[in-house]
């Protein structure tokens, strides 16, 4: 990390390790309190430059910030590949016009008893009972 | 005594044998999360059901190293964070819950907002809506326009209609509200549909007929009460300075007829009430409410034109808002029974799978499809705000005219369904990817009046910021603070 009183904050990504849309989006995220650069090395590391604006009180924990939420970022990456397909069938599932509990023993009449669950019981001195 | 009963200590195993400290596979359901504080995140799954975990905690999670015997892998088993092979109903469960958060949006439209009038007695200078003075009829709503708005509000499929009372004063134009009820009420003899109304009144011209009318009716009345007399009076000047006084008798008289349940109170933050979190719980619990809704002052209207809105900033507001609600909380242990609304309703969205109908936080917004405004002119907007917008001169939000626009115009223009896609919050830059976005909304108005961008720049958004501390706030209190945590839940 370089840094020169009261100009920009530079810290370099291994684009290996971190993914250009993670930094990104980590970097969005401090566009309140700095300008940011974004750029590639000729080495292909990332390079995010901070330009701390006026109101910034504390420049010097922005670069720890920053790295913090680019580990953030690409852990959300790594979350939204993995559950990407199940999200996508839970959504399809939750509006799906199929109910996923038992419609119709939900809504049926017990006299009717369509799903054909009336027990029988049987006493050894009166026969079989319907109940 | 000494007495050992040996048939019991051969009975159960040692809990250290139930102990697991093999791996197990387990797959990660779709979750997001957001720093709490320095040592955890707070993780919320597509229901919105949260855990908090260590940081590490949940590093080690999502790289699928952590063990059956962390104390957090039970937990987020039955949450529905991950599937392991002996669980199987979790994408179940969560499509039934996301289905029930999700279940008012098919109603459509249920919250309808008619401006009878814009003429209103007091002078607020917060006042967002541009209220004119009293004499001036042409600012009254006219009966031909209330039965177009009437038949408007009547095509939309909401088995649930609320019909709001707005101004100005509307009391001041009684006389539209009694037809306007009297012919809802008549057309829903065939329409079947469960109506509610409710007029939002300064209470400085309550009349016996008035609330004689409103007992009939069951029609539930909104005030404002900014706090104690002085900075009531000071908020709200109206001619002979009584607002307070009248606003205290009308809330008394309309309590003790209509029922104590039937009366409401509102309040807006100032300057002034920065500093008086305390007195204005107080003042509340005075006048025999239950709860309090604290908000921030809204950036429109004459709050803008005044300059009121710029005079504290949302970081002065939440150490209001805290302040407040600590007050509250502690009145709770004390045994008084009070709650704050906007905590009630941020709870309900945390802690259980049922939406809460609130339009001003919601995704896809509220605008047109949560509440519509009829202004007094006949013309139709998105929103209460979006009404506020155009009367300073800025019509970004109307959607049409009561009187040359359809239904079908209104509410499918391309206009108010760009506007809700672009802004919904599983979409947007940070909120798509936000711990808190099951709970958060998205307000498209806010964002063009403070940035003039309907997505807005979330780190520069105040309406962000703010929800993100209280959220925060929430949960620490949940997880740090067990009488706290006791006293919220028993808010829902």
């Amino acid at each position: 990390m370089q840094s020169t009183p009261q100009q920009f904050v530079d810290v370099t990504f291994d684009s290996a390790a971190y993914s250009i849309t993670a930094i990104q989006k980590a970097a969005y995220r401090f566009g309140n309190l700095c300008y940011i650069r974004i750029e590639t090395t000729i080495d292909g590391r990332v390079s995010v430059q901070l330009t701390p604006k006026a109101t910034v009180t504390s420049p010097e924990s922005l670069a720890g910030d920053l790295r913090n939420e680019v580990l953030d970022q690409h852990l959300r990456e790594v979350v939204a590949e993995e559950t990407g397909r199940v999200r996508d069938l839970i959504l399809a599932q939750a509006f799906s016009a199929v109910s996923l509990i038992d419609a119709i023993g939900e809504s049926g009449d017990a006299v009717d008893d369509p799903l054909g669950i009336r027990a029988q019981q049987t006493f050894a001195d009166r026969g079989p009972i319907s109940t | 005594m000494g007495l050992s009963l040996p048939v019991l200590n051969h009975r159960f195993a040692s809990s250290e044998e139930f102990e697991c400290e093999d791996p197990e596979e387990y797959s990660l359901l779709p979750f997001r999360f957001i720093s709490l504080d320095e040592r955890r995140y707070v993780a919320t799954n597509l229901a919105g059901e949260y855990i908090v975990l260590p940081k590490l905690e949940l590093r080690a999670f999502v790289q699928h190293e952590m063990l059956p015997s962390s104390p957090f892998f039970d937990e987020l088993k039955s949450k529905h964070f991950l599937l392991s092979r002996d669980s199987t109903v979790a994408i179940d469960l969560l499509s039934v819950k996301y289905r029930t958060k999700q279940s008012l949006l098919a109603n459509f439209t249920g919250l309808f907002m008619f401006v009878v009038s814009l003429r209103c007695d007091h002078s607020c200078p917060y006042c967002q809506v541009s209220r004119q003075s009293e004499d001036r009829h042409a600012y009254d709503m006219t009966r031909e326009h209330a039965d177009r708005a009437i038949d408007f509000m009547f095509q939309s499929p909401s088995p649930v209609l609320k019909v709001e009372f707005q101004g100005g004063e509307p009391l001041l134009n009684f006389d539209l509200i009694r037809h306007v009820v009297v012919a809802v009420e008549s057309r829903n003899v065939s329409e079947s549909r469960d109506v509610q109304f409710v007029i939002a009144t300064n209470l400085a011209y309550l009349s016996d007929e008035t609330l004689q009318f409103c007992a009939d009716h069951s029609i539930l009345i909104s005030t404002s009460l900014d706090g104690p007399r002085d900075l009531h009076n000071r908020n709200r000047p109206r001619p002979g300075a009584d607002s307070y006084e009248r606003a205290v008798l009308g809330i008394q008289r309309a309590k003790s007829f209509l029922g104590h349940d039937h009366v409401s109170a509102l309040m807006t933050t100032t300057e002034a009430s920065l500093s008086r979190a305390r007195d204005i719980v107080d003042e509340y619990v005075l006048q025999g409410f239950g709860s309090i809704f604290l908000r921030p002052m809204s950036p429109f209207g004459f709050a803008v034109k005044t300059g009121m809105v710029r005079r504290y900033d949302v970081t002065e507001w939440l150490t209001f808002y805290r302040e407040a609600l600590a007050y509250v909380i502690d009145l709770n242990r004390r045994g008084v029974a009070f709650r704050e609304e906007y905590a009630s309703l941020l709870l309900r969205k945390m802690l259980t799978p049922y939406p809460t109908g609130y339009v001003d936080l919601q995704s896809p917004a509220g605008i047109g499809i949560g509440g519509i405004v009829f202004n007094y002119d006949g013309d139709i907007y998105a929103s209460d705000e979006a009404r506020m917008l155009a009367e300073t001169g800025d019509r970004t939000f109307r959607l049409g005219s009561l009187v040359t626009d359809s239904f079908q115009t209104v509410m499918f223009s391309d206009h108010l369904l760009e506007t809700l896609s672009q802004t919904m919050t599983e979409g947007m830059p940070m909120c798509s990817d936000c711990g808190f976005q099951p709970y958060c909304g998205s307000d498209p108005v806010h964002h063009h009046a403070t940035q003039g961008d309907v997505v807005g720049f979330k780190p520069a958004s105040d309406f962000c910021q703010r929800n993100m501390a209280i959220l925060r706030h929430l949960v620490q209190l949940l997880e740090d603070d067990p009488s706290a945590a006791a006293i919220l839940r028993s808010w829902i």
